[in-house]
């Protein structure tokens, strides 16, 4: 067998993939989004997500319900529920079909255009997943673009996705149909608001990714929602009747369209939630330590970036200055702006503690906090990069060698951990009757 | 400005270790490319192909979109490819009609009985649990 491609080389040529970028360009850069923004390196993220689809085109366990669900919605249409898999393989919780039909709607023209040439259904799993990445890469080329209207820097907008495209397990996941990564579109459409400053759209959004697919968004929600409100950024009032009018809507759209696929009245989060919750089984399937998260999972999904998050953090304006030195003329990137790296970060802080715990522990469950970390870290990259351009490119200055230290301490520790698939392949036994009655 | 550049580039450097980590946990996946691929090829002479997936397999790679339903779909589209001009495409047809086999895939879950498998044709498995099955029923 000829396998030089992760698919084979009869199997799955490039083609698809080819083609969806080239159509992919095309729509970005005119038609749909003629007003849209799009900068070369929001379509950098676009690919590189794309290209781990290519390289990794399966799906695990976790993501199993969302991706049959695509299958059956792409294959059989949204009529024959019969021969769809929650009836036949039925799971221990029910969860949503919105995500799936959001993807399969993106997916299918390309899949009856394949289909229509013979194409083998294997590509519509590449065609599904590289929607889903389409649709996780909309909202977070929007919060860039927020963030470079808040500083008034277009180095901020390009730190924050230079930081985004270089860490792996975000745009990884970004593509993988779990739970999480439909909750991550709401979520992240919700950060986009926060941070152009509509506190009731961006309240909105995180009630909908929690009550629609992830009930435990509830623990980003509220360090979140208690930070708009100390900040006294809305008022109490308009804080419950946004989180009330979006939560109507988003139960009634879920409970409408979910009653229908699964033949009964239901509103799956509430079941997940009472499974999850209430019963809490997740304990079952293993216990990590409670610093799993910050020792672990916040070190391989950060990776050199958790440098450039300090810097942001910690190093005051006054420093900022003195390192560019004197006469260096106008000012450092987001000097106009209040600086919002702490009140992003700090309900991320609360977030991943609480999160922590829980015994059970995933990176999937703490997802959420890396782009609101790399906004933050954005501020830090890109006044280093300022203060290097200042001082001329001679790699001497003081904060380069404390950032290569950094940046060989974190690869040392994040490449020490890097959980390699367990040696145990999978043979195919091509078997007649004889192999195992003889 | 090394410094910045050494960041990116070591960022950079640890996605394509974690990316070659992560493509080879799909070893369901590619189980399924195979199996597909070896049934195309040898044409079975038995009318119902009954395909058992394993758990491991199910969970790493195997899904909906791995299955086809019957022989003759793989079969028009292999040779659709091989000869995309209109008079070999009516030949590959019928065929293809001809041959046409279903296949059945099966899930089951704790298969522990060796006997258990005598009802598939084709097998999905992880190594040792087919050698101690095997083992079995030399005993």
């Amino acid at each position: 067998m000829a396998s030089t491609g992760p698919l084979g080389a009869d199997m799955l040529s490039p083609i698809p993939l080819l083609v969806a970028m080239v159509v992919g360009t095309r729509l970005t850069m005119s038609g749909l989004f003629r007003h849209a923004d799009v900068s070369g390196l929001d379509l950098l993220l676009l690919f590189v997500a794309w290209a781990y689809v290519y390289v990794c085109p399966f799906t695990k366990v976790e993501e199993s319900f969302n991706i049959q669900a695509a299958h059956d919605l792409l294959i059989f249409g949204p009529v024959e529920l019969e021969k769809f898999d929650h009836f036949e393989f039925p799971g221990v919780v029910p969860r949503t079909f919105l995500g799936a039909i959001a993807t399969a709607i993106l997916a299918a023209p390309f899949h009856l255009a394949a289909a229509a040439h013979g194409a083998p259904k294997i590509w519509a799993l590449t065609f599904v997943r590289a929607s889903l990445a389409f649709l996780v890469w909309v909202p977070l080329t929007r919060l860039g673009r927020a963030l470079g209207q808040h500083y008034g820097s277009t180095t901020i907008r390009n730190s924050f996705l230079l930081i985004c495209v270089t860490q792996f397990h975000f745009l990884f996941y970004c593509s993988r149909p779990l739970p999480n990564t439909f909750g991550l579109v709401l979520v992240l459409w919700a950060y986009t608001l926060w941070v152009q400053r509509k506190f009731s759209g961006s309240v909105r959004l995180f009630a909908a990714a929690t009550l629609i697919f992830r009930c435990d968004t509830l623990i980003l929600c509220a360090p979140v929602g208690v930070s708009m409100l100390l900040r006294r950024q809305i008022s109490f009032p308009a804080f419950l009747w946004a989180a009330v009018t979006g939560a109507a809507a988003s139960v009634a759209l879920t409970v409408a369209v979910d009653s229908y696929f699964w033949s009964r009245l239901i509103w799956p989060e509430l079941d997940v939630f009472w499974f999850n919750v209430i019963l809490n089984k997740s304990a079952d399937y293993g216990v990590q330590p409670l610093l799993w998260y910050l020792t672990s999972a916040l070190p391989r999904m950060l990776l050199v970036s958790a440098a450039f998050l300090g810097a942001s953090l910690l190093v005051p304006r006054r420093l900022w200055q003195c390192l560019r030195g004197p006469g260096a003329g106008a000012t450092e990137p987001g000097d106009g702006a209040r600086n919002l790296s702490w009140e992003l970060v700090l309900p991320m802080i609360a977030f991943v503690g609480l999160y922590s715990l829980l015994p059970h522990k995933e990176l999937r469950f703490i997802l959420y906090c890396v782009p609101a970390l790399n906004a933050a870290s954005a501020v830090g990259f890109a006044r280093a990069l300022d203060v290097a351009q200042t001082r001329g490119s001679k790699g001497s200055s003081f904060l380069s060698k404390v950032l290569a230290m950094f940046i060989f301490a974190v690869r040392i520790s994040s490449i020490g951990r890097v959980e390699f698939a367990e040696p145990r392949s999978l043979v195919l036994l091509l078997s007649s009757h004889s192999a195992f009655s003889s | 400005m090394q410094g910045i550049a050494v960041a990116i580039i070591a960022n950079a450097a640890a996605c394509a270790v974690f990316v070659r980590a992560a493509s080879l946990n799909y070893p369901g996946g590619y189980a399924a490319l195979r199996l597909v691929e070896h049934l195309q090829k040898s044409q079975p002479t038995v009318d119902l192909i009954n395909v058992h997936v394993d758990n491991l397999a199910a969970q790493s790679g195997f899904s909906r979109f791995s299955q086809i339903d019957s022989l003759n779909n793989g079969a028009i589209a292999v040779c659709f490819f091989l000869s995309p001009n209109t008079n070999a495409h009516q030949d590959t047809d019928t065929v293809c009609c001809a041959v046409l086999k279903q296949v059945h895939f099966d899930k089951t879950e704790h298969l522990d009985n060796p006997g258990q498998f005598a009802d598939y044709t084709h097998l999905v498995t992880e190594v040792h649990a087919v050698v101690d099955s095997v083992g079995a029923t030399h005993e």
